[in-house]
């Protein structure tokens, strides 16, 4: 394998985005560089309004950075207009949230298709596909349920599902276990880990959870848009969990 | 107060497309109501102003059965002196040719200027100007010769006509030169009908109008004018027979009759844009209550009441409508004026000739606007407002409650059934009768029909929820999947704005079907009734009143060509018929050559030309088929007619296709005419040529054989034709105006619809982008999203628009105007709406669908 350099999933440098101008600019990622491989999974943790979501969202393709590149599965993201990223999203990269944010509309096996079948999948395949899916992360019985007729539980699942569909490189996650009970946000981090292991998909998943943070390869602490540190899950358990208590307003300058 | 100014006017200021999209959809259906509600006033208002300004001080007339009154008669009539001052009137349309050669009508009064001065002030401007009235000598000396006429100071100055010029006069065929002695100021009389009036001598008026030895009426200034019902009754007694004496307002209101079935048709129409209308204010609180339901949430969380929520949607309801009709009102009034002009034409045509003016706003108008719009308004916000109040703290704070709002099979089993209710109430009420000759009934089915066709828009919607998935996704994949499922998720908001659209659509479908079946109806009526090869008419004359006719020489130049087969007289007067006096039209041709040459179409009995020979001579009449029902007269019945020798039955022949007048047609044969009504000029001649002549030809040749003294019309059977299906086509014309702004609005309602999906969906739509959505993608959804329910109304529509048609057809147009109109559907209309319908549907989609993609953008960040 000489010559052949692995290419990271993501490479974020040097990433800067401010919001507004003058007085009322607020600058919300200050300089965050980070990397991650294939199989890795990397756990962002901070206060509310720390920078983790709009870094997520820098690294997702969903926003443009003020300055700082980012770099997924070797496409820099600062070259594509529109509908380049739009293809890299859809490609590329999963994305799970909170809310689970499944169309109501849609069958969970609907919705699990749906990035493929957005892509230009034939109906077919697109089921097949989200058959596998709904297999892996245990709803194989629930395919043709609608999103009200399942638990909050299930609906992640089925988010976790949608996320890696189409085999993506990357998988961003935003609070996934934010809005689950204990054992349902463990299952769905069961299975984040296992597919993370398995299909070696990146994760990049920021919670307020220690024991969600616990679990990831690396932890990133973000305060006031920068990273103050980068560790390994059992060294900084504890002071994950001193960062991430106090709201922004309620800490010290 | 301080909350509705806070929470609802500052969010219609944040959205003002949203808002001003809103206001101009009231605004257009505020303004389409008061426009024909002003066209309406203002088509007889010029005939009733004329006719007020014309009667001055009288009391009184006396009028005789279709001929008028005879010279005699009134020296016979001295004792009308006991009641109060009598004056003789001749007044008939004619026409003015001013020095630049161009004709304009004006109305002729004759009288006589010493017994009519008390009843009409003559103020002449060589006079005003000296201070003073003019004598009645001063008067007599300008009018007593033949050549002399007065106008008015105003025609005269509009046309550059001088005192002392010399104008032409066309009266009926001849044209008569006279100088201009003077000039009435813009008072008075003169102010008749935009001062086209020219008064003369009654004498040479009589001499002009052939009508020697015969008065039109003769007008009464009562003593007592507090006794006129008293008077009026003695009067009626002492009369002669052949004569009655009326108010000079019965003369209006005889009109306003006519015209009532007219008016009232045009004033259901003009109610569909505002009802359409409406739509949009139920979608417009409908996006305020989805888009802000946290911030509901929140007021509701901080303890605002149900009732107070309420109350601030229905305010903004409130709002919008007023708003709606206070830019709608003026707006009405400037639209009424192309209004008047598009119904001018008929009017004119079949009714009265008048100049029609827009009449000035009044508090009724804006009484009726306010009062139409904004009830109507917080009718059509309720739902939405009631939706707001109902909103739970917790639901909306978490913005969860969408997430249950899912999808369930729509239960469209009440939404059918209801539709069956509407459909057999229609069927019902298409079979009672008319309420004084309006369609009430018939006009309440075609509500009927319209309520059952929007009661199957849920039915149509859970169709499409059922089968339209497999379909969808095969034509247009995954937009078509997302696409399907969006509107299957929204059937019960999206129910109220297809069912405006379907209703507006219905309603063009069956206005271009009667109107396509009528015209065709019309076509043929035409091609078989007009057999002559030319029609000969005088010039002057509107279709009520008294008739231009043609002189003896005239009609002896015209027999005399060569390739002049056969010459047939035509004449026709204006009676009064019934108990309730409507003004029927008296025609009077010779039965032999109209059965010979005429072509009429009968209805009954079968063998109509054997009992038209027959009648011929004797007291027995053919009717045309308007009088036939509007009258309720079947074929052996006897009518009573006024006659110059009172009251006489006539037997009812035959009855007869007719599309000329709905007033109704009674025609006698000519000798029985004269036997009842005295020898009359005729008003048109028709004239049948020799096998081999040329119609153009043989037209050019008799205007030259008339000359410059002898003024009359002449069509060609081509050219009258064409002129029938032009006025036809000039009726029609509003019809469609009032129908496309109903459309335009509820496409507008469809836009906002979808804007309100959107809104709804902004999540959704977000979440799309980031699994990979294109925004072409998005855009084709949403715009798939407008065609469907585009396509999907306009197939409702054209199905209701063919019940509703022979709704229209067999029973609203008949009770209205007694016509019988053979049904058929004009295909290629209707295919091109509906391309129309399916493009503008998408086009309304453009902005809905660019609103999407921003959000998804926007939301994604």
């Amino acid at each position: 394998m000489a010559g052949y350099e692995l290419m990271p999933a993501l490479r974020a440098d040097n990433l800067c985005k401010a919001y507004g101008r003058g007085e009322s600019r607020v600058d919300a990622v200050r300089g965050v560089t980070l990397e991650l491989s294939a199989g890795d999974c990397v756990a962002v943790v901070g206060p509310s309004g720390c920078g983790k979501s709009t870094l997520l969202h820098l690294c997702g393709g969903m926003d443009r950075p003020t300055a700082g590149t980012v770099v997924v599965d070797g496409v820099p993201l600062s070259g594509l207009d529109d509908n380049g990223l739009t293809k890299l999203r859809r490609d590329r990269i999963g994305f799970v949230f909170q809310f689970f944010n499944l169309l109501p509309t849609l069958t969970l096996g609907e919705n699990i298709a749906l990035p493929l079948l957005l892509a230009g999948a034939t109906a077919g395949e697109g089921a097949d596909r989200a058959r596998v899916c709904a297999d892996r992360v245990g709803l194989a019985h629930r395919l043709h349920h609608y999103p009200a007729q399942v638990s909050g539980g299930e609906l992640q699942r089925s988010a976790v599902a949608r996320a890696v569909v189409h085999r993506p490189v990357l998988l961003i996650a935003d609070e996934p276990t934010g809005n689950l009970d204990t054992d349902n946000g463990q299952r769905v981090l069961d299975i984040l880990r296992t597919l993370n292991d398995d299909i070696g998909v990146a994760v990049l998943l920021a919670t307020h959870d220690q024991s969600i943070a616990g679990r990831a390869d690396r932890i990133l602490r973000m305060r006031d848009g920068r990273v103050v540190d980068s560790d390994h899950p059992a060294a900084g358990i504890d002071e994950v969990e001193n960062t991430a208590g106090p709201s922004p307003d309620l800490e010290t300058p | 107060m301080t909350l509705f100014r806070q929470f609802i006017v500052r969010a219609l200021v944040r959205d003002p497309r949203r808002s001003l999209a809103t206001v101009a959809g009231l605004t257009l259906g505020v303004a389409v109501v008061i426009a024909i509600r002003l066209a309406n006033a203002g088509s007889i208002r010029g005939f009733e102003t004329a006719l007020d300004v014309v009667a001055g001080q009288t009391s009184l007339e006396i009028v005789g059965a279709g001929v008028g009154v005879e010279d005699a008669q009134l020296a016979e009539m001295g004792w009308l002196r006991e009641y109060g001052l009598v004056s003789p009137v001749i007044a008939r349309p004619a026409r003015l040719r001013t020095p630049d050669g161009s004709e304009h009508p004006l109305q002729v009064l004759g009288v006589d200027v010493l017994r009519d001065r008390p009843f009409r002030e003559y103020q002449l401007v060589e006079f005003a100007r000296g201070g003073r009235e003019p004598s009645a000598q001063a008067l007599l000396v300008l009018l007593l010769d033949a050549r002399s006429v007065v106008l008015t100071e105003r025609f005269a100055t509009r046309h550059g006509i001088r005192l002392d010029s010399t104008v032409a006069l066309v009266i009926g065929d001849r044209v008569h030169n006279a100088a201009v002695r003077g000039l009435l100021l813009d008072e008075g009389p003169a102010r008749v009908v935009d001062g086209q009036l020219a008064v003369l001598d009654v004498a040479v008026a009589q001499l002009l109008f052939d009508r020697i030895g015969w008065l039109d009426r003769v007008d009464i200034q009562l003593h007592d004018a507090a006794a006129i019902d008293e008077v009026e009754g003695a009067i009626s007694a002492r009369l002669p027979d052949g004569l009655r004496v009326q108010r000079p307002a019965q003369r209006g209101r005889q009109v306003e009759k006519m015209l009532a079935a007219f008016h009232f048709n045009l004033t259901a129409l003009s109610y569909i844009a505002l009802v359409v209308g409406l739509f949009l204010v139920y979608n417009t609180v409908a996006v305020s209550v989805i888009s802000r339901r946290s911030e509901i949430g929140t007021l509701r969380a901080l303890g605002t009441t149900r009732r107070t929520l309420l109350r601030l949607f229905l305010g903004e309801a409130a709002l919008l409508a007023g708003l709606g009709a206070v830019v709608g009102i003026p707006a009405g009034w400037l639209l009424a004026q192309g209004a008047i002009r598009l119904t001018s034409t008929t009017v004119n045509a079949l009714y009265i000739t008048s100049a029609a003016t827009v009449p000035p706003l009044s508090w009724g108008d804006l009484l009726l606007g306010c009062g139409v719009a904004i009830p109507l308004a917080l009718g059509a916000a309720a739902l939405p407002a009631l939706e707001a109040a109902r909103v739970t703290p917790i639901a909306a704070v978490r913005g969860a409650d969408r997430l249950s709002s899912t999808h369930h099979p729509q239960r469209s089993g009440r939404a059918a059934l209801a539709s069956a209710g509407f459909f057999g109430l229609a069927a019902w009420l298409a079979t009672l009768d008319s309420v004084g000759g309006l369609p009430l009934y018939g006009l309440g089915a075609a509500l009927a029909v319209i309520g059952g066709g929007a009661s199957l828009v849920p039915v149509l919607l859970a169709w499409l929820q059922r089968v339209g998935r497999g379909p969808l996704v095969r034509a247009f994949k995954v937009e078509g999947m997302l696409a399907h499922a969006n509107l299957s998720a929204a059937v019960g908001r999206l129910a109220v704005s297809v069912a405006a659209l379907v209703v507006s659509l219905a309603m063009l479908a069956a206005i271009a079907i009667m109107i396509g079946s009528f015209r065709d109806t019309v076509s043929y009526w035409v091609g078989q009734t007009l057999r002559a090869d030319l029609f000969v008419s005088a010039a002057g004359g509107g279709p009520v009143g008294p008739s231009a006719t043609i002189s003896e020489e005239a009609e002896r130049r015209v027999a005399a060509h060569p390739a002049v087969a056969a010459v047939d007289q035509f004449g026709q007067v204006d009676l009064p018929y019934g108990p309730d006096g409507d003004l029927i039209i008296l025609g009077a041709g010779t039965f032999e050559v109209l059965l010979e040459h005429g072509g009429l179409l009968f209805k009954e009995p079968d063998d109509g030309p054997a009992a038209m020979a027959a009648a011929a001579g004797a007291d027995a009449v053919v009717v045309s088929e308007a009088f036939a029902l509007k009258q309720g007269v079947a074929v052996a019945d006897s009518i009573e007619l006024e006659t110059a020798h009172g009251a006489h039955r006539f037997r009812v022949a035959a009855i007869y296709y007719d599309y000329s007048s709905d007033r109704g047609l009674v025609v006698m044969d000519r000798p029985t005419f004269e036997r009842h009504y005295g020898a009359q000029r005729p008003t048109g001649l028709t004239v049948y040529l020799e096998p081999a002549a040329d119609a153009a030809t043989v037209r050019e040749a008799l205007l030259a054989a008339l000359g410059p003294e002898h003024r009359l019309f002449i069509n060609t059977n081509a050219t009258l034709r064409a002129e029938v299906l032009r006025i036809f086509d000039a009726t029609f014309a509003i019809t469609y105006a009032l129908e496309a702004i109903a459309i335009f609005v509820a496409i507008m309602g469809v836009a906002t619809t979808l804007l309100t999906l959107v809104l709804e969906r902004r999540d959704e739509l977000s979440m799309l982008r980031l699994v990979g959505a294109g925004r072409a993608q998005i855009q084709r959804m949403v715009m798939l999203e407008a065609t469907l329910l585009g396509g999907l109304s306009q197939a409702l529509g054209l199905a209701v628009g063919v019940v509703l048609s022979v709704i229209l057809i067999y029973v609203i147009n008949v009770q209205s105007f007694g016509w019988t109109i053979q049904f058929t559907l004009p295909v290629g209309f209707l295919v091109r709406s509906t391309v129309l319908v399916a493009l503008a549907t998408a086009v309304a989609g453009l902005y809905p669908a660019r609103v999407a993609t921003t959000f998804a953008d926007a939301e994604a960040r």
